[in-house]
């Protein structure tokens, strides 16, 4: 009697099977140790990362160190604060000498000040002199002129008298006038 | 002779259950290990950089500072009249002999000259005498009233020298008064220094 092997296909198969999942335990085996290996990889180079950035710190501790504690550095940070300043002390500086002629300008040529006073805010108060009343009102109509009040403005007469000088008489008054103060504080030209 | 019973492996059985339990060890092994290996290696990496760029800056200050200190050496005549505009000492008198001159060079008398006094030392401080530049400084105004007679030419021509001179002063306030043969004026005035 012949010999018949009645379980041949299904040994095929089975031995089909289990070579198939001995190959894929290979190679899951060797993706492990390529993970494993990776991650020491990994570690290494965190451990190099990490000397690299003590060793920056370090340097960079000793630039800042030696900076700080320079011989001229104090000279250089009082210089650069004094020169600072003093920018900002001419950007505020005053100018009056232009301020007198353009007052000088619009004041009536009969009449002389005998009390000035101006801050820097652009308020000032005079007590101006004339011959007569007329004169008076003459003054103060010079202040509507559009020639003439460009730096002066919202005179305010706060009082008006006449007043013995020797042998004559004259008018008087006490004034409080707004001047611009962009004015003193521009340059000289 | 006893039967013992032979215990027969199924190889295929074992095979998927080493397989399972390797994709079992990538997946731990990559959530645990690598991970945070590599989130700590990208914080690491991220914080070099940072710590080089700070170096880069820390080398870049040095260097400037080094010009720096060149050019202050170089620019010792400019210095002068920054000194002389904003002094490194606030000794009132400075300011006295400045407006003093400038009175007198205007044609005016001076009537009055007065400052305000100080808090802080003028002269003499030891620690500021033994290092100049150790500490630090603030401007410091001083608060000068100046009476002067004379014309109103005379005023415009002292306050321009007061505007233009190489010391930096503000006229605040300016007051005039006349009883018809001497006018007065009066001037409130401030000088600055740089001091600690």
């Amino acid at each position: 009697m012949a010999d018949i092997n009645l379980l041949g296909n299904t040994n095929k198969g089975f031995s089909f099977a289990r070579n198939g999942a001995s190959m894929a335990a290979k190679i899951l085996a060797t993706v492990l140790v390529l993970v494993l290996l990776y991650f020491v990889f990994l570690r290494l180079q965190i451990s190099q990362t990490t000397r690299a950035v003590n060793d920056a710190q370090a340097k960079t501790s000793e630039v800042e160190s030696e900076t700080l504690a320079g011989k001229d550095r104090g000279e250089v940070v009082t210089r650069q604060g004094q020169v600072q300043n003093l920018n900002n002390l001419l950007k505020s500086h005053v100018y009056w000498s232009g301020l007198l002629p353009e007052l000088a300008r619009v004041t009536l040529k009969s009449a002389s000040y005998v009390g000035f006073t101006a801050d820097t805010f652009g308020v000032m108060s005079v007590d101006v002199i004339v011959p007569t009343y007329a004169d008076a009102d003459k003054y103060l109509q010079v202040f509507d002129l559009p020639q003439f009040n460009q730096q002066f403005s919202d005179v305010k007469v706060l009082s008006i008298s006449k007043i013995q000088s020797g042998s004559t008489v004259q008018t008087e008054m006490k004034l409080q006038l707004k001047f611009n103060p962009a004015f003193i504080h521009k340059t000289l030209q | 002779m006893e039967y013992e019973p032979t215990t027969i492996r199924n190889p295929g059985r074992t095979s998927v259950v080493e397989t399972g339990s390797l994709v079992v060890a990538i997946i731990l092994v990559l959530l645990f290990l690598v991970r945070p290996a590599m989130s700590s290696l990208g914080q690491k990496k991220s914080q070099l950089q940072q710590i080089q760029a700070t170096y880069q800056n820390a080398q870049k200050d040095k260097e400037q500072l080094s010009q720096l200190v060149q050019k202050v050496h170089d620019s010792k005549a400019d210095l002068t009249l920054v000194d002389e505009a904003l002094p490194l000492t606030d000794r009132p008198t400075q300011v006295e002999v400045l407006l003093d001159s400038l009175v007198t060079a205007s044609g005016m008398k001076t009537v009055e000259l007065n400052f305000q006094p100080q808090d802080n030392t003028s002269v003499g401080d030891p620690q500021l005498v033994a290092n100049p530049y150790g500490s630090d400084r603030k401007v410091v105004p001083t608060a000068v009233d100046l009476s002067v007679t004379g014309t109103m030419d005379q005023l415009k021509f002292l306050l321009q020298q007061i505007e233009t001179n190489g010391r930096v002063l503000d006229v605040s306030n300016i007051e005039m008064t006349s009883d018809g043969k001497n006018t007065l004026f009066k001037l409130k005035l401030k000088a600055y220094s740089y001091v600690p």
